[in-house]
């Protein structure tokens, strides 16, 4: 299912769509919770917070409405990057008070520029050196991780991603 | 430059993020655990019990396996000693349907007692046991504002048994808990090993503490349950035998012919001596082998079958008679 057709079904039977939004996401989910937890979370621990992250995002769709959204997949990978980033300070012992509750970067609805630019320039590079970006620094995956998903072999991961990096290092710079 | 992609990412909002296209996709998921956090979801979700045919098995063995943690984690616990009569409600509908009170009245199931415990009462609303499937309907009220910011937080406490920990059945604990008028809402059932006209058991509300990321027990209590619902024996061509009482199916040794795959017990229907029959809503099942053989089979429901009327019941494919 595309997100367009998830959103259909959440609209019309939000029970059956939160399913189909599990099963298209669950990887990419389970992947930011790998990424960024493993090293304070066991598996059970990731599953239980990939399932936190669905009922985030369904009680945030039921409260607002899905009419609202206009794709699945970019609201999950947030809600799932930042409530990873609270899992691990807590489970880092980090004192910080996070409000649980506080979706309200969902609904910020803006785009800041210098960061939507940085977005399109990691899109320049083209795949795959975008995605490993991707892979690495949003998802967190190791070189072996991202291996397996791109089938390229662990080395040339690493040295792609520094190759990349440098590029986008020089571009900011000719861009200022 | 990594420092700077890092806080990009960290800051993401929705909108940057769609302005992403397929670089960031995830090709690869394990389905076992996709399976895991759908049935997590779901119970959390407050939507299971459509769903726990495929779920409830893999639920239960996992969660025999995570108990050892949670009993280290425990933060407060109040004894059984702290209990008192609470006012009636109606949560058994929700897992019975309409008009469950009634009938668990006439069956002596209603019960109304409450054990006090840390940021939870849990009150006890129905209890039920044909011997070996004993059920427990229960809802657990906030009794401080961190209980209530608990429940909007997905950290809605369910019961459980430690019991099941050194239980070697393959059916263990069924729990489903839902959020509703500011109460978690819950049923727990559980199959003895072995038929028990009286058993007590030892129970505990506990959830998983998401901010510190352990499980948490809020009371444990005795519950005691004598048998209280009737069994009929039903048969099929094979002589192989099922008891049937008014909210479940258990027997051993049966084979049942896989009807409509994956999910075969989405279809048990029941015929009754006047010639109707009606498709029974599941709760959740056991699972069979390959083959469709169960060494021990056990499906509960979601309302309550007349007994005394049941004259044959389809699982999947296989017919059983009443003899």
């Amino acid at each position: 299912m595309n997100d367009k057709e998830l959103l259909s079904l959440l609209q019309s039977d939000p029970e059956k769509g939160l399913e189909q939004v599990v099963e298209s996401y669950s990887a990419y989910v389970y992947a930011v919770c790998k990424g960024r937890l493993s090293a304070v979370c066991d598996e059970r621990d990731m599953e239980e917070t990939a399932s936190d992250i669905f009922v985030r995002f369904y009680r945030f769709g039921l409260k607002r409405g899905f009419d609202t959204l206009t794709a699945v997949r970019p609201v999950i990978l947030v809600i799932a990057r930042r409530r990873c980033a609270d899992v691990f300070r807590a489970k880092s012992g980090d004192p910080e008070v996070i409000d649980i509750d506080d979706l309200s970067y969902l609904t910020d609805g803006s785009t800041d520029t210098e960061r939507a630019e940085l977005i399109e320039l990691i899109k320049a590079l083209g795949e795959p050196d975008s995605r490993l970006i991707w892979l690495r620094y949003f998802y967190g995956l190791s070189s072996k991780e991202i291996g397996k998903q791109t089938g390229l072999r662990p080395n040339t991961v690493d040295k792609r991603i520094q190759r990349a990096l440098s590029k986008l290092r020089q571009q900011l710079e000719e861009d200022m | 430059m990594e420092k700077k992609i890092t806080e990009l990412f960290d800051s993401l909002t929705p909108e940057e993020a769609a302005l992403a296209g397929d670089e960031c996709r995830i090709e690869r998921g394990d389905k076992d655990i996709t399976a895991r956090i759908l049935s997590l979801t779901e119970r959390k979700a407050g939507i299971t019990m459509e769903n726990r045919i495929s779920h409830t098995k893999k639920y239960s063995r996992r969660f025999i396996g995570f108990m050892a943690a949670a009993a280290i984690a425990v933060t407060g616990i109040v004894g059984a000693g702290a209990s008192y009569v609470y006012k009636k409600n109606s949560a058994s509908e929700r897992y019975f349907g309409a008009g469950a009170d009634e009938k668990l009245e006439s069956m002596g199931a209603k019960y109304e007692q409450t054990f006090k415990g840390k940021h939870f009462d849990i009150n006890i609303e129905t209890i039920l046991s044909d011997g070996q499937y004993i059920t427990v309907v229960a809802n657990a009220e906030p009794n401080d504002e961190r209980g209530a910011k608990m429940l909007q937080n997905c950290e809605e406490p369910w019961l459980h048994s430690v019991k099941s920990e050194i239980s070697d059945t393959e059916f263990d604990e069924e729990t489903n808990t839902l959020v509703e008028n500011g109460r978690a809402v819950m049923r727990w059932s559980y199959v003895l090993d072995e038929p028990q006209d009286k058993v007590t058991m030892p129970m505990s509300l506990i959830t998983f503490g998401i901010e510190g990321g352990k499980y948490i027990t809020f009371a444990e209590f005795e519950l005691t349950f004598e048998k209280n619902e009737r069994t009929i024996i039903l048969e099929n061509a094979e002589n192989e035998k099922i008891s049937l009482c008014e909210n479940s199916i258990s027997g051993r040794d049966v084979t049942i012919a896989v009807k409509t795959d994956p999910l075969p017990f989405r279809e048990v229907t029941v015929f009754y001596k006047d010639g109707t029959s009606k498709s029974i809503e599941i709760y959740g099942s056991s699972e069979s082998r390959d083959d469709g053989h169960y060494d021990k089979i056990h499906i509960s429901f979601l309302e309550f079958v007349d007994i005394d009327n049941v004259s044959a019941i389809t699982i999947g494919g296989t017919r059983f008679e009443v003899k």
